[in-house]
């Protein structure tokens, strides 16, 4: 008596894989059963695949059959008391994109492999049958494709093409690979910038990376948080009032023709060569400019200036760079309120200005 | 290895249980074999006050008979594989009514016989009136093996080409005597039973057919109650019309649901119904019996040509009254009508049918198992 073993996803929505496949492919098993022993084929499978249909589709095959619902434990149980696992995989483009797990685990659970169709499992030619011929002449020799002498070899292959850790790393690598790419390729591919991200008080970091990367324009205010390297930057001069905005290379080739000649060298935070623009204030800013702007804690201050900086600062972003649309980055409900056009809004992350 | 035998009953609509209980009294008595009443989910749905869960599990004390409840093709797949024997389902077929025993045969591993038993004298599949086909169509089939018909094959009109070969004929199962069995006790004074299956297919020919039938019905009780006599109502153990529809009974009917097996029939003085088995079980039961038609003549009753039929309810009075003044008369025409319909009923023929049937099934079944190379060999052969 020859134990065979199949196993497997029985059914799917879209497919005519699993047990379809053993079916069609039955022929394997009535060859193998032709030799000098009686097959008992083992199938364990998904229960939602053992509808009505399938259970009379299976009456066709050709050997004695038990069926079994699948089941981690089972499967292990059904592997270590058979001799062989029947694998038939059809040449539809589903099927043959497949990996090759159910071949792997077939051989690491120690049976033989009889494949049929398709020939996914390939890669493990040496060590799996695809003639039920062979397989007998082998029973028959008493030395097996997989035996003591081959899994050496065998967990070699498997290093190779079927190691955990072997293909997560892999993974990886080509996902960094790709991440690598897309930069680089992203700093080569010049962007004309069409918006412009005015930075509130509670502004995320990668709210002004993404604007970079995309290759807008990220514009620092007085009350945004002063570590980051802005395109722009607005700031307050105490006593006059006045603002100056300072710009990066990458801001200043968009700034109206009007103002360009009022442009004086200067350094950005970050000490790269930047250039200043000197802007008159008004009244509200002079106020504000006196007094240096109050730490994060002290909110209800922040909260009595904010709305008067940061609609200063959106109007002057407007004016100096004609064709862009500017959008206010803040994750503060209060301070979104208080700038008088949050409320009743929802949540508002961003406060779009533009039209 | 050989494989256990065994011998499983689907059990799906409430009227099987009357069909199939006989033979589970049979195999028990005489043959060696375990037997297991597979009853669907929709089976405990549909019997909602728990009298026919009650009788299953009358049955199985009486018989042995394990009770397994399935929901699926599968897990009936699992009540029947590593074993062999029969299978046997008294309502089968490839209606969408039937789909839960239909496809557990479809499904069954091939070490099982599959019995499909008629389980009416008018019965989809096997005899059908017009009702039956514009409902169902001419083309009903089975996945049984074999389909056990109550009357010579060329009766049963209504098999089709692709099933007649399976067609074996035991007769109603029904009319097998119980061994010990206690006879029914007769629980009523009442002289007459009418039995009602308004839900059947076979009424709908027009919108007042039911309410035609309830209104000779209400009429005739009141005839009654003015001679100070009573009737028992048998609504259809399936269709259950009046107590689902609530229908306010004259206060001399008696209504009756008990299974049909636990009537003494043979008690009654009189019987009327519309076309149904029962109309064939109180004929044989040598109770005279009338066949309610309704008052335009549209519903097919040919299937019962011989007997009495009436309409209106004087027709019921009348009915009643020739009961009494002829009822010799009367008994004689239904003998005749009963040969007509060449209808297998001598209980110990069924009997030894069945027995036969079933018996050499099972060996049959488990010898196959046996012998379980010839298909690979045969191809070995031919290759």
């Amino acid at each position: 008596m020859l134990d065979v073993a199949w196993f497997g996803v029985g059914d799917n929505t879209h497919f005519r894989i699993g047990l379809q496949d053993l079916v069609d492919m039955a022929e394997t098993l009535t060859a193998l059963a032709a030799g000098p022993f009686a097959v008992q084929l083992t199938i364990s499978t998904n229960a939602r695949a053992l509808e009505a249909d399938a259970l009379a589709m299976l009456r066709r095959l050709p050997v004695p059959f038990t069926v079994r619902e699948w089941s981690e434990d089972g499967e292990r149980a059904l592997l270590a008391g058979s001799l062989a696992c029947f694998l038939p995989v059809s040449a539809q483009p589903f099927s043959i994109a497949k990996s090759l797990n159910r071949c792997v685990t077939a051989l690491a659970g120690g049976t033989q492999v009889l494949s049929a169709g398709f020939p996914l499992y390939h890669p493990f030619a040496e060590f799996i049958y695809d003639d039920p011929a062979a397989l007998l002449a082998d029973i028959a020799r008493g030395e097996l494709r997989l035996r003591p002498d081959t899994a050496e070899a065998l967990a070699e292959r498997f290093d190779h093409i079927a190691s955990p850790i072997g293909e997560s790393t892999k993974l990886a690598q080509f996902l960094l690979g790709r991440l690598i790419e897309k930069r680089a390729r992203s700093r080569i591919a010049s962007v004309t910038p069409s918006l412009a991200i005015v930075h509130g008080r509670r502004t995320p970091v990668w709210s002004h990376k993404i604007a970079q990367r995309m290759g807008h324009l990220s514009i620092g205010t007085p009350v945004s948080p002063p570590e980051l390297n802005y395109d722009v930057e607005f700031r307050l001069v105490p006593g006059t009032g006045e603002v100056e905005a300072v710009m990066t290379e990458k801001a200043w080739p968009l700034l109206r023709q009007d103002c360009q000649a009022a442009l004086e060298p200067a350094k950005a935070r970050s000490g790269r060569p930047a250039k200043l623009l000197r802007l008159s204030g008004d009244g509200s800013l002079r106020g504000i400019a006196d007094k240096p702007f109050p730490s994060k804690d002290a909110k209800l201050r922040t909260l009595a200036s904010y709305g008067a900086v940061m609609d200063g600062m959106v109007a002057r972003t407007r004016h100096l760079f004609p064709g862009i649309t500017a959008y206010v980055s803040e994750f503060d409900d209060a301070l979104i309120a208080a700038r008088g056009e949050g409320a009743g809004e929802g949540s508002g992350e961003e406060r779009s200005e533009a039209p | 290895m050989t494989p256990r035998a065994q011998v499983v009953f689907l059990v799906n609509l409430l009227q099987d249980v009357n069909i199939i209980r006989p033979l589970l009294h049979l195999i028990a008595a005489e043959l060696d074999v375990p037997q297991v009443l597979a009853v669907t989910d929709k089976f405990i749905e549909r019997d909602k006050n728990g009298i026919w869960g009650a009788e299953l599990r009358e049955i199985s004390q009486a018989t042995g008979a394990a009770i397994s409840v399935y929901d699926s093709a599968w897990t009936a797949y699992q009540l029947l594989q590593d074993r062999c024997g029969v299978i046997v389902a008294a309502s089968e077929s490839n209606l969408g009514a039937h789909l839960h025993t239909h496809d557990v045969f479809r499904a069954a591993p091939a070490s099982y016989l599959k019995l499909t038993l008629q389980h009416g004298y008018e019965c989809v599949g096997f005899l059908q009136n017009r009702e039956h086909v514009l409902a169902h169509g001419h083309n009903v089939s089975f996945a049984a093996d074999v389909i056990c018909g109550w009357s010579e094959p060329s009766m049963l009109t209504s098999v089709v080409a692709t099933e007649r070969a399976k067609l074996c004929v035991t007769g109603p199962s029904t009319l097998i005597e119980i061994d010990g069995g206690p006879a029914p006790a007769r629980t009523t004074t009442a002289a007459g039973l009418v039995c009602e299956n308004l839900h059947s297919v076979r009424l709908n020919v027009g919108s007042d057919t039911k309410s035609s039938f309830l209104g000779s019905f209400g009429e005739f009780c009141r005839h009654l109650e003015q001679r100070g006599e009573s009737v028992v109502m048998k609504p259809h153990p399936g269709g259950q019309y009046v107590v689902k529809n609530r229908v306010e009974l004259p206060p001399n009917v008696e209504l009756n649901n008990n299974p049909i097996y636990k009537i003494d029939l043979g008690g009654f003085g009189y019987g009327i119904s519309a076309p149904s088995s029962i109309v064939i079980d109180l004929a044989i039961a040598g109770v005279p019996v009338a066949v309610w038609r309704d008052q335009d003549g549209r519903m097919d009753t040919s299937n019962f040509s011989g007997l009495a039929f009436i309409q209106e309810t004087r027709d019921w009075i009348a009915f009643k009254r020739d009961t009494d003044l002829r009822r010799a008369a009367i008994l004689e025409r239904q003998r005749a009508f009963l040969q007509s319909t060449r209808l297998l009923i001598e209980p110990k023929e069924i009997r030894r049918r069945f027995l036969s049937l079933i018996g050499n099934g099972l060996s049959a079944m488990a010898n196959a198992r046996r012998s379980r190379r010839p298909l690979t060999q045969a191809h070995s052969q031919i290759a």
